[in-house]
């Protein structure tokens, strides 16, 4: 279907004034400092890439092309090139746009995110079911994980919705909270959710409080989260007691100044360091094991830089030991 | 195109900048997301015609200098209209820009500046007259960069005078000529090579009079020069505007005027020098 309409397409000089914004377009954010480089670049060699329209009731409204559009617009210039294409269906219209992005820029997830629904409920009517991951990701152009990235965004309460909104419509060097933020604080939510429920008791005060200290610098990092997370699992991982895991989250959640990398670093990483170690320490001595075994073949064949290695190892091995 | 394309916070920014010019200048001619021609590559966020002979455009912007601005000013200066140009921006854009450096630019470009708090209250940063009028303060210090410091200082004056009333600051350059033909002739009269009365009335007549002195053979070109400017902008201020088509015309006389008065300055200036005269003036 899409190949039909993009082998109909004429290609036209059409006045700014003519031409519409798509209702249904997903981006919504027109940062002005990546305008700038756009208007800049047409004020100097003019529109190079026709923008894509379909004609309806007297005007055109766009398929592709915005921000050309609303800088043409802005410099008032008479004409735009513009490829006007038979009128797409619905789910094709949003396809198209979608298919577009995927191939060039990309947009920000949660101007995607908020456009999936339509998508769904498009590719219902036409299908009778709602697609699955792999038919969103192969329908939309992007990826399996981009599409669960956007479902978190999606299943954002209002609230926070509203709040990652303002914030995006800031010039990137003043957002503070970014789509990441939220994609990271909500996926570790979900695994302290899952694995220690008791440690959340009102999810939208947990979120207030992490927002706050994320602003406030009491977490540092978004990568935190994934911290966060391992303090979760650590009760099956590295045999934490489920009351200590749900004390430190409490305390993370709680609105004080309190950082995840604090508690993590105070109470956890050390064990976790302790399962890693355990973990090459299995490994060395399979290893090891297998050389005892067939000790005269294997110990004439033994690489010297290996030799020496496992000497120095055994040296510290005894210092730690006390023997 | 109305506010509706704009981020909430330029819309905010809008909609403060424009209630505000609204309450200073009134509504006429008001449009949004309107071009003021087909000729200026440039569609404001709004204009309006404050009176017959000037159009204020104010572009919207988080970008305290905006490309749309640069491209457009070339256009603006050459349209047969007066138009002034503010940039309306967020309070915070203004206070983050390093060392006013951006704002800077802007201002010797000629751009007004009008800021917009979080609470909608608007704020001129800066004030702006039509761009074509605007006379930037590189230009003019390079202009004047030869002239003894009394003059100097008194061409700064005019300047400050032009950029609020551009007649007036043109007829106030003439007086500096004036001025230096009336040092010249009181300096000819004290060294004995003419006679006070031959060189009495109108500063032409004084021309006119040091014309003929033969000392002056070789400078007669700037006093030709000086004549000619007195009579060619001397009353440009008494002159007003009735139409849009003839304010730009003025304001483009003026301006030439202004520059002209500089530059007729420094070639007596020469002259006086040459002459072993001191170059100096009484501006009352």
């Amino acid at each position: 279907m899409i190949k039909e309409v993009l082998s109909k397409s004429e290609l036209e000089e059409i006045p700014p004034g003519k031409i519409k914004r798509n209702p249904d377009n997903p981006r919504i954010f027109f940062r002005p400092k990546e305008m700038e480089t756009l208007m800049a670049s047409i004020g100097k060699y003019g529109i190079q890439v026709p923008i894509t329209v379909y004609a309806e009731g007297g005007h055109y409204v766009l398929i592709d092309g915005e921000r050309r559009w609303r800088c043409a617009d802005k410099l008032n210039l008479k004409t735009i090139p513009a490829l006007v294409q038979p009128k797409p269906s619905p789910l094709d219209n949003l396809l198209l746009m979608f298919n577009i992005h995927a191939l060039r820029e990309q947009w920000d997830y949660f101007t995607i995110a908020n456009k999936l629904p339509s998508v769904i409920q498009e590719f219902k009517k036409l299908h009778g079911k709602e697609p699955n991951e792999i038919e969103l990701s192969e329908a939309t152009g992007l990826t399996r994980s981009q599409v669960r990235r956007c479902r978190v965004l999606l299943d954002l309460p209002k609230k926070y919705k509203d709040l990652l909104v303002d914030e995006l419509s800031l010039p990137k060097q003043s957002q503070q909270l970014s789509e990441d933020f939220f994609i990271e604080m909500e996926k570790s939510l979900k695994t302290v959710q899952s694995r220690v429920p008791a440690a959340v008791q009102n999810l939208d005060r947990v979120r207030d409080a992490l927002i706050k200290k994320f602003r406030s610098g009491v977490i540092g990092n978004i990568t935190d989260f994934r911290k966060l997370s391992k303090i979760a699992t650590s009760i099956e991982k590295i045999g934490v007691q489920e009351r200590e895991a749900k004390m430190a989250i409490q305390q993370i959640l709680s609105p004080n100044k309190v950082g995840i990398d604090t508690v993590y670093t105070e109470h956890f990483a050390l064990r976790y360091d302790e399962k890693k170690v355990l973990i090459s320490i299995d490994s060395i001595t399979d290893y090891l094991e297998t050389i005892a075994t067939h000790k005269e073949q294997a110990t004439a064949h033994l690489d010297p830089e290996l030799k020496k290695r496992l000497k120095h190892l055994k040296e510290i091995i005894d210092q730690v030991l006390g023997v | 195109m109305s506010f509706d394309t704009l981020t909430p916070r330029l819309k905010q920014v809008s909609q403060g900048a424009l209630s505000f010019c609204k309450k200073r200048y009134g509504k006429n001619g008001l449009r949004i997301g309107e071009a003021i021609d087909d000729d200026i590559g440039w569609k404001p966020t709004f204009h309006f015609k404050p009176r017959s002979s000037l159009i204020i455009g104010i572009e919207v912007n988080e970008v305290l200098y905006p490309t749309a601005l640069k491209v457009a000013a070339h256009d603006i200066k050459l349209f047969d209209y007066p138009i002034s140009v503010y940039l309306g921006c967020p309070l915070e854009v203004y206070q983050a820009d390093p060392q006013q450096r951006t704002i800077q630019q802007l201002r010797k470009h000629g751009f007004g500046i009008i800021t917009v708090d979080d609470q909608g209250k608007a704020v001129i940063q800066c004030g702006c007259i039509p761009l074509a009028q605007h006379i930037p303060e590189s230009e003019f210090d390079e202009e004047v960069r030869s002239l003894p410091q009394r003059i100097r200082v008194a061409f700064n004056t005019a300047l400050t005078t032009y950029q609020t009333n551009e007649g007036q600051g043109v007829q106030e350059g003439s007086q500096i000529v004036e001025a230096l033909v009336g040092t010249l002739a009181e300096q000819t009269v004290r060294r004995g090579t003419a006679t006070r009365s031959a060189l009495t009335g109108t500063a032409a007549d004084t021309i006119d009079g040091l014309y003929v002195l033969p000392s002056f053979k070789n400078h007669r070109a700037a006093l030709a020069g000086a004549r000619d400017f007195l009579r060619e902008h001397r009353n440009v201020a008494s002159h007003p505007s009735g139409t849009a088509k003839e304010a730009i015309a003025k304001i483009r006389r003026c301006r030439s005027g202004f520059f002209e008065a500089v530059r007729t300055t420094k070639r007596l200036v020469e002259a006086i020098k040459a002459l072993g005269l001191r170059p100096t003036i009484h501006v009352t």
